[in-house]
């Protein structure tokens, strides 16, 4: 049976004033699957993020959520977001910002909110930090605290924008364990826009890499074949860490 | 072992040549330590050489050498050219001479820049202009949307009370009122200290005493009390408002908040115009209670008027229509400083210093809208009767 689609973009096209971003990009996403979307900076990837999870619009094209071209409240329901800055309202307990959009969309009462909170946490490895603010949290658990909340109504698919950066080597190691272990246990799809190459390698077998200078999709398969098999130079380069040939500015001194 | 605090120092020593011209050996370093002084002793030299020309700087013997050092010499070629003289830099090894040639490439640049164009012709200002007519354009096209979800956000809150922020908006009364009310209060009474003293000046001379509690009273309620209230207020709280929504904007709450579902209007300005509108005239209210304290004060002090004839005074000036006007005129207020504030926040895009931008703005344009808005009034009240 083939897998189902759960995301799918046709034709997608999108610009800041004169500038094109990304041209004519077309991507399916399957459920259960997990996702790296890759890149340079600049290439498109966080722009691409937005217009999946509705927060920019395309200038042209469309997105599929499910079949269905996606309204607000479907994509408050499947999709959970995990946000780069964490994005965790400082002036609430973790607990707090896990409630806020169970309370929402919910018609569970306090004490039935508290078991679902503390079972998010406990996804998560947080287990007993309901009541500590984010600012009382590491680096690394405010990543979690994030997506313990990204997670907490059940989304049938989680984008994560660089969820390792800022981290040491240790708790980036953990939350690519943490998004492993949540995509095994309930079959969530997990869509990561990422820098970090040691993730890329951990995480999937399936990879979807931006370019600058193509506005779009430039290479797409297993983090192996990206790196050994692929035949733009661009990628080989990416994958083997190195410099564009000709293109440093300093200079020798 | 050499001594640490020692700078490094260019050694000169100056060789006549066989022709006209003199070779100046350059010995040590030439470095940021070092180019002050070489500069200086390199002009000396040229000053002295008395038509000796060309000059061979030789950098056989130089130890070593950064672009601070380089700059001294390349300067000292330029001086020496405008005056005529050739200067022939020679023995340029290793370092030295990579640096020489990254200062002549930069050179170069500053002589022929790629594409600057330092012409500023009548034809660049048009597009300048329709530029800023544009922007301009954009901002009240953004503020009319900003008024319109407001208004759409009231309409939800007052058809589902659920979506409506009860615990923010008590926590913000709480935080821009009664947290306000210490500073509201001094500035109250020093205002009506003022406001008693200048007064009694001039009333003092014509016998008129007794009029300065009904002055005191009639000027805060009709005007000086709700506008300086307000401008404290645009000043302390619309300045909070679009730091903290800039802030959320920037570490991408307001994003979160949008995926989630949630209005960010509802959840972040709602909240903030209510609190406002049923703190301010309550701060109005407390700034001229407190003016007319200080007001007392300088009367019982200074101008031997009783407490009795005070309040008899100030009881007589105060109409109900006044105050009632003064509340409307206050709400008014802080509808504007709160949509300003929130408005100015919801803009913030890029970094900190947007931040800081969008709080110093919604304070000018608070205030500015509070004196308009306080003139329409007054025309109002003009034409009400």
């Amino acid at each position: 049976m083939a897998a189902e689609k759960i995301i799918e973009t046709r034709s997608i096209r999108a610009r800041f004033g004169a500038a094109v971003v990304l041209d004519d990009v077309n991507l399916s996403i399957y459920r259960h699957e997990i996702v790296v979307i890759i890149g340079e900076s600049g290439c498109g990837k966080t722009t691409l993020m937005r217009i999946l999870i509705g927060l920019a619009k395309p200038s042209s094209g469309t997105v599929f959520l499910e079949g269905a071209p996606p309204t607000r409240h479907a994509i408050t329901k499947k999709v959970g977001v995990l946000f780069q800055n964490n994005a965790l309202f400082g002036s609430m307990t973790v607990g707090e910002n896990i409630a806020l959009p169970i309370a929402a969309y919910t018609d569970l009462d306090r004490s039935a909110i508290e078991k679902i909170i503390r079972m998010k946490l406990g996804m998560v490895g947080l287990a007993g930090f309901e009541n500590h603010l984010p600012s009382e949290l590491s680096g690394g658990m405010k990543k979690k605290a994030a997506m313990a909340r990204a997670l907490a109504l059940s989304p049938s698919i989680l984008f994560l924008d660089e969820p390792s950066s800022g981290l040491d080597p240790v708790s980036a190691a953990e939350i690519d364990e943490l998004i492993l272990h949540i995509n095994r246990s309930s079959g969530t799809t997990m869509v990561v826009v990422t820098h970090d190459l040691a993730s890329v390698f951990t995480l999937t077998r399936r990879v979807i890499m931006l370019g600058k200078a193509k506005k779009g999709i430039i290479a797409e398969g297993t983090p192996e074949f990206l790196k050994n098999e692929c035949n733009d130079p661009f990628v080989k380069q990416f994958f083997n860490r190195q410099p564009r040939p000709g293109t440093t500015g300093w200079q020798t001194v | 072992m050499p001594d640490a605090t020692e700078r490094p120092t260019a050694r000169l020593r100056v060789d006549e040549d066989s022709g006209s011209g003199i070779t100046i050996h350059v010995s040590g370093a030439l470095t940021i330590d070092s180019h002050q002084s070489l500069s200086a002793d390199l002009h000396k030299i040229l000053e002295r050489r008395q038509g000796a020309c060309p000059i061979r700087l030789d950098l056989a013997d130089i130890t070593s050498v950064d672009d601070f050092g380089v700059l001294a010499v390349e300067n000292f070629k330029s001086v020496a050219t405008q005056k005529g003289c050739e200067v022939v830099v020679v023995q340029v090894t290793g370092q030295a001479q990579r640096l020489f040639q990254l200062f002549s490439g930069i050179a170069d640049l500053n002589a022929a820049p790629p594409h600057a164009s330092s012409s500023h012709g009548l034809l660049d200002v048009i597009p300048e202009v329709g530029n800023t007519v544009i922007g301009g354009i954009k901002r009240v096209d953004s503020s009319i949307a900003f008024v319109g979800s407001i208004l759409f956000a009231f309409l939800r809150a007052l058809f589902s009370p659920r979506s409506f922020r009860m615990a923010d908006t008590i926590e913000l009364i709480r935080r821009d009122g009664v947290d306000a009310i210490p500073i509201i209060g001094l500035i109250g009474i020093i205002i009506g200290l003022i406001s008693a003293f200048v007064s009694s000046v001039q009333l003092t001379k014509l016998g008129g005493d007794i009029y300065i509690p009904a002055m005191i009273t009639f000027a805060m309620v009709a005007e000086i009390g709700p506008t300086m209230t307000a401008i404290v207020v645009a000043g302390r709280t619309g300045s909070a408002y679009a730091a903290e929504i800039g802030t959320m904007k920037i570490s991408e709450e307001v994003d979160a908040l949008i995926s989630m579902g949630f209005d960010p209007t509802l959840f972040l300005a709602i909240p903030r115009i209510t609190a406002l509108v049923v703190v301010l005239p309550i701060l109005t209210v407390c700034s001229v209670i407190f003016a007319l304290m200080g007001g007392l004060v300088v009367c019982v002090t200074l101008l031997n008027l009783q407490m009795g004839p005070y309040l008899e005074g100030v009881s007589d000036a105060l109409f109900i229509d006044d105050v009632l006007w003064a509340l409307a005129k206050s709400g008014i207020f802080a509808l504007l400083i709160a949509v300003i504030g929130c408005l100015r926040g919801f803009q913030v895009r890029g970094g900190a210093a947007s931040v800081g931008g969008a709080a110093t703005s919604a304070v000018v344009t608070g205030i500015f809208f509070i004196i308009l808005a306080d003139s329409v009034v007054a025309l109002i009240r003009l034409y009400w009767g």
